[in-house]
């Protein structure tokens, strides 16, 4: 397989989501624009598992409040952000890990699956809640029950507690990371793990056929989904100042499979849309009383899967399939050679 | 064109493929019910049968797709009772399944690689990759998605996919199923010459396709092996033939 066109590909990707994510602050502000850039991050983890995985977790929000509770714990203990960013992401990554290696290595079906990775976030849920005394508390950090853990320190740069990152900085280093998620997964799925964890999803008997080990792949695409969460987390807790067990709430679950549908499974734009648009519009309708928000993304999801059952993302990439050939490529200047196209793809 | 005549000689060689009492049971009933079986290096046999007789059942054991209830499967020098498909796959064991089991949202090409890919490098997996793909015929539609190619192309990619692999062990489950005459003429050729390379056993109901390709077959009825031997003697068995039409002895 050449990897060359799928390089040029990714940097492509890459420049236009550096070139928008650059503009944006034109349009909204950075406050806003953050925590868009968090679903977008958070809709990206369940995209990945779910879209290319065929994995249906219905609990990403577990993995993305396991982020933000331990980033909000490690950072009140050590008073400093660089480690628990790193914690952030290590321990929801371990714990899907080990959950993963049950479900998959149980033989779990689809629908199990997503019954008990929805039992699992309702659990934390519950439980977060119930953790109101002062018998909760990790080292200095009380967990706080319903009310959560406020006022704990939000990012700062590394090394440097005193000099935190907020406003148009903390926009920057979200959109870094978005790019970074982002170029991973591509770069992961480009590899031969990402081209087997697309068999498996195509095909898991046959996959274990060829001698591939469907459980064990499936375990750590599940993994790295659940540690992509966990940065999702890290950042919504620096942005929000405060973690709440609302984080692993059945509606936060729902909202992230909502953002993948509308967006448009089985790519990567997809989610990010999805959960930039929805995301935004979750904004604006907060902003009105006349209509419960519920009601309205629920309309837009049975509109969206009806109307667009390929999502937003699929959608635009018919509508570039349509346009003129012309229209799409650059003109090719007189006398300069033609461009070979790799015809390879495998 | 018709096809070589496959040799038996599994009492010569060492056996590739080894079962001893064989049992597999779903509630009271024995699907597959004490067989003993071997298959000698490069030996070619056919399994035969009527429907319900347990070659699908023993072929899912072999493969590890089914977790027998008793007895004992060797392939080559390893026990693989109870094993995963995909560590007896890495055993070199190819399977093509009764339905073609294959990617559909893949291109043949895809396909091909995957199997290809395992336990080799990119470099060697492209030309093994390509190697199948011509034998198979299949570089007219290697971009092509499985999905949109009919059942006889489906049944191609499936066996690309097991040749790619390069098995010294191949289960064939039906392979003639859904051919054309052209078609079936040409893989009884392909099959002959995989056994150049690799033992084969096939579970096939076409007996025209049967003579073409093997000299020994085997017989399944009620999950036992009823008889094996040389096609002409077997076919002449009158209890085979009571168990086609369903006739009690």
């Amino acid at each position: 397989m050449s990897a060359r066109p799928q390089l040029r590909g990714t940097f492509v990707a890459l420049a236009a989501g550096a070139a928008i994510l650059a503009l944006a602050p034109l349009v909204a502000e950075t406050y806003t624009l953050s925590v868009l850039v968090i679903y977008a991050i958070l809709a990206l983890s369940l995209g990945l598992i779910w879209g290319f995985g065929g994995i249906l977790c219905f609990g990403q929000a577990a993995f993305y409040g396991l982020g933000a509770y331990t980033y909000a714990i490690a950072a009140i203990n050590i008073g400093e952000s660089t480690l628990p960013v790193l914690l952030g992401i290590a321990v929801p990554f371990a714990f899907a890990f080990v959950l993963g290696a049950v479900m998959f290595y149980g033989r779990l079906s689809d629908v199990y699956l997503g019954v008990v990775t929805l039992v699992v976030t309702l659990i934390f849920f519950r439980f977060m809640n119930a953790t109101a005394g002062p018998a909760f508390a990790i080292g200095e950090a009380r967990l706080g029950g319903f009310n959560g853990i406020p006022g704990f320190p939000i990012l700062n740069v590394p090394g440097q507690p005193r000099w935190e990152i907020y406003d148009g900085a903390f926009y920057a280093v979200c959109a870094v990371a978005l790019l970074l998620v982002y170029g991973l997964v591509r770069w992961l799925l480009a590899s031969p793990f990402g081209r087997v964890a697309v068999a498996i999803r195509e095909n898991e008997g046959r996959a274990e056929l060829m001698g591939y080990d469907a459980r064990l792949r499936k375990t750590v695409l599940f993994a790295v989904g659940g540690g992509i969460a966990g940065l999702a987390g890290v950042l919504y807790a620096s942005w929000a100042e405060i973690v709440t067990p609302g984080l692993f709430s059945l509606a936060q679950s729902a909202e992230i499979i909502v953002w993948c549908i509308v967006g448009g499974l089985g790519t990567l734009a997809g989610p990010i849309i999805g959960a930039v648009v929805l995301g935004y519009a979750k904004f604006l309708l907060g902003q009105q009383s006349v209509i419960d928000n519920t009601l309205i993304l629920g309309a837009i999801l049975v509109l969206s899967v009806l109307l667009m059952p390929r999502g937003i993302a699929g959608v635009l990439g018919a509508a570039w399939g349509r346009a003129p050939r012309r229209a799409r490529r650059p003109r090719r200047r007189a006398g300069a050679p033609r461009r070979l196209r790799s015809l390879d793809r495998a | 064109m018709r096809a070589r005549r496959a040799g038996c000689g599994a009492s010569i060689v060492p056996s590739v493929l080894e079962t001893r009492g064989l049992t597999m049971t779903f509630g009271g009933v024995a699907a597959v019910d004490g067989v003993d079986f071997t298959l000698g290096r490069r030996e070619l046999r056919c399994l035969i049968g009527p429907n319900g007789a347990g070659k699908s059942t023993f072929f899912k054991c072999l493969t590890g797709q089914l977790k027998p209830t008793a007895g004992e499967i060797r392939i080559g020098e390893e026990e693989t009772t109870g094993w995963d498909p995909h560590a007896v796959a890495r055993l070199g064991v190819g399977v093509k399944t009764q339905v073609p089991s294959v990617m559909d949202g893949l291109s043949v090409r895809e396909n091909v690689w995957l199997s290809a890919y395992r336990g080799r490098g990119r470099a060697a997996a492209r030309s093994a990759t390509d190697a199948a793909i011509e034998r198979l015929a299949l570089g007219e539609i290697a971009r092509a998605l499985v999905g949109r190619l009919s059942h006889g192309e489906r049944q191609r990619v499936e066996l690309a996919i097991v040749v790619a692999a390069a098995p010294t062990l191949i289960l064939l489950d039906e392979p003639a199923a859904g051919l054309t005459s052209e078609e079936v003429g040409r893989l009884a050729e392909i099959i002959v010459a995989l056994n150049r390379e690799a033992a084969i056993v096939i579970v096939e109901h076409d007996m025209q396709f049967i003579r073409t390709i093997a000299s020994v077959i085997t017989v399944f009825s009620q999950g036992r092996i009823l008889v094996e031997g040389p096609v002409e003697d077997v076919m002449r068995d009158p209890r085979v033939r009571d168990v086609y039409l369903g006739r009690k002895g």
